[in-house]
């Protein structure tokens, strides 16, 4: 059998069918990577031992009935703001302490009902919101390439229990670039879904009008697996279209020549790192000798899409934070003497200071006086984002662009100085705003200044919306050309 | 031009937020906030009149289930991870 860090799932699925290894085989593989691993990646903030072993015990019965499900025995980590029943789900923070969530939504439901096994909950920033995982309140997640280095964030948890074998895939959320800025980080496949996809009921919200929900793998074609699984409309997700689940395996093969991909110029400005430019342009030129036709766009309003971003994304945050107030869940204050007193210290002490950060901001724009040159100025500009893009896809099937301007930068750097983590979604954050969806494939390496050794480059291929087949497709035929995603980290 | 917050705006915002901060927390927060108002700036330079505001991307307007009566959580789950309770009811400070 192939190691652990290196198998598929397609691989391991097809093992399984041809009893090479049970199920129980592969959750015991992926325990002992975590027992070995995570006390220096800090990957996992929970792992479920029994539970995984007796969910593997079930999907070896069923895979020797007949009846099993189309993921049935992959052990997977769960990004820790996906409530699971029963479970220790806390977004990473402090103001969940010790709250097993009573219920569970469709996206781990459909992941239950196809026979996946939990390992247990991946970190990440507090609630999502970070470009690091720094701002998680159980310490930070290390990048494998380089212990001393930031995996991305916020599903960083997530993209290196994929990168480290110690998962064979992992559930992931994309607000801003959650799951495509760590999947660029780390050297693996992170696809940020059309908005509504994949319904949000279950999974703690960060920015209700920009949360989606996804997952990171080792490569694409494990990719199309995942999204049938988890993709289609649900009556508790009001923002999910009933629009038709095609059959993304089925497309995945399709030949890229005669697609027209646009490179928008607004992506490759002055400040990105010398080897992501390199790496991507050189992706493009491996899409264009398989046929593909590269037509020059601009995306003018690219720009404003950090300020717009982070107007919309804190005041949404502020608004869902307000249901963290001690009283149904989480720790609460002891000493307060009054309900505001209560309000004040059980919030006070509970969120991390991004997230009290984020809520101020939010609050503030909200409040009288302020809301039309704020969040309403915002709302509109995002119009303009939006209409970039639809005028892009008058033009071009899909749009190719560097995941983020560097390489994973190293722990600390940027903690001070909020605006300049801000800026690492610059390149993410104008397809949330869009609601489109796009795929992290990785493209190469590049050694930053500093460096003591290469670091994984990131392309995403975007499109419109429900495109998700096509952006599979284009993934799918780089990976059979190249090699970049087969590559490991030695985790030192 | 920049927008500098004062410390009472700032504690007003946190009070509103409803976070309790410590003297030295109002201090950062009070450079940090005015810088990241200060960037937000950039956005008057463009021009929106008659562009109306995006919150929904999809186009999707409503969403319709049929209203026939569904199991929910039942109650002894649904208060189960509160710490401060009575019987199958929150326990919450006066209000008035």
């Amino acid at each position: 059998m192939k190691s652990i860090v290196e198998l598929t799932v397609t691989e391991a699925l097809r093992q399984l069918k041809a009893k090479q290894i049970s199920a129980v085989e592969l959750t015991e593989e992926s325990l002992s990577a975590i027992e070995k691993s995570n006390g220096k990646l800090n990957s996992f903030l929970t792992v479920e031992k029994d539970l995984a072993l007796m969910m593997a015990a079930s999907a070896d019965a069923q895979i020797a009935s007949g009846e099993a499900g189309p993921l049935c025995g992959i052990p997977i980590g769960i990004k820790d703001c996906f409530n699971v029943e029963d479970m220790l789900s806390r977004s990473a923070s402090h103001i969940l302490e010790g709250f097993h969530s009573p219920y569970e939504g469709p996206a781990i439901e459909r992941l239950r009902a196809a026979g996946t096994v939990f390992l247990g909950k991946t970190n990440t920033d507090e609630f999502t919101c970070g470009a690091s995982t720094e701002n998680s309140a159980y310490g930070t997640t290390h990048n494998p390439w380089d212990l001393e280095r930031v995996p991305g964030g916020s599903s960083g948890g997530s993209a290196v229990a994929v990168t480290a074998g110690l998962s064979l895939f992992a559930t992931a959320t994309d607000t801003g670039g959650s799951i495509r800025q760590p999947a660029s980080f780390c050297g693996v496949v992170g696809l940020k879904n059309t908005y509504g996809r994949v319904p949000r009921f279950g999974v703690m919200p960060m920015a209700s009008s920009l949360d989606t929900v996804g997952a990171i793998s080792k490569t694409v074609e494990d990719m199309a697996l995942i999204l049938q699984v988890m993709a289609g409309a649900d009556d508790r997700d009001s923002t999910t279209p009933e629009v038709a689940v095609p059959d993304y395996s089925q497309n995945l093969k399709a030949p890229v020549r005669g697609l027209k991909i646009g490179i928008p110029k607004e992506y490759f400005i002055e400040g990105i790192e010398a080897g992501v430019e390199k790496a991507v342009r050189q992706a493009v030129e491996e899409l264009q000798n398989q046929g593909a036709e590269i037509v020059e766009i601009s995306l003018p309003h690219t720009k404003y899409a950090i300020p717009v971003y982070y107007l919309v994304a804190p005041s949404e945050i502020s608004s869902n934070m307000a249901r963290f107030d001690g009283i149904r869940y989480g720790p609460s204050s002891d000493t307060a003497e009054d309900l505001l007193d209560y309000y004040l210290e059980t919030r006070g002490t509970g969120f991390g200071p991004e997230l009290k950060r984020r809520i101020m901001i939010g609050t503030h724009v909200l409040s009288s006086g302020y809301y039309d040159a704020y969040y309403l100025k915002a709302q509109k500009v995002r119009t303009l984002i939006c209409r970039d893009f639809d005028q892009a896809f008058g033009k071009v099937d899909v749009i190719a662009a560097p995941t983020s301007p560097t390489t994973a930068f190293k722990i600390g750097e940027k903690e001070q100085d909020p605006i300049s983590m801000y800026l690492a979604d610059i390149f993410t954050a104008p397809i949330n705003l869009a609601g489109i969806p796009a795929l992290n494939v990785p493209c190469g390496f590049s050694r930053p200044e500093g460096a003591a050794v290469d670091l994984p480059v990131g392309i995403q291929f975007i499109g419109p919306r429900f495109s998700e087949d096509c952006l599979l497709q284009v993934g799918y035929a780089y990976q059979q050309a190249t090699d970049w995603h087969l590559k490991r980290p030695v985790i030192g | 031009m920049a927008t500098q917050l004062t410390k009472e705006q700032v504690e007003k915002i946190a009070e509103l937020a409803r976070l309790k901060l410590t003297s030295d927390e109002l201090d950062m927060y009070r450079i940090q906030l005015s810088e990241i108002m200060s960037f937000f700036d950039t956005l008057s330079e463009v021009n929106t009149a008659n562009i109306p505001p995006t919150a929904q991307t999809t186009g999707l307007v409503n969403r319709y289930f049929a209203d026939v009566a569904r199991p929910s959580l039942p109650q002894d789950r649904a208060t189960r991870e509160a710490r401060v309770k009575q019987g199958n009811y929150f326990k919450v400070k006066a209000v008035l």
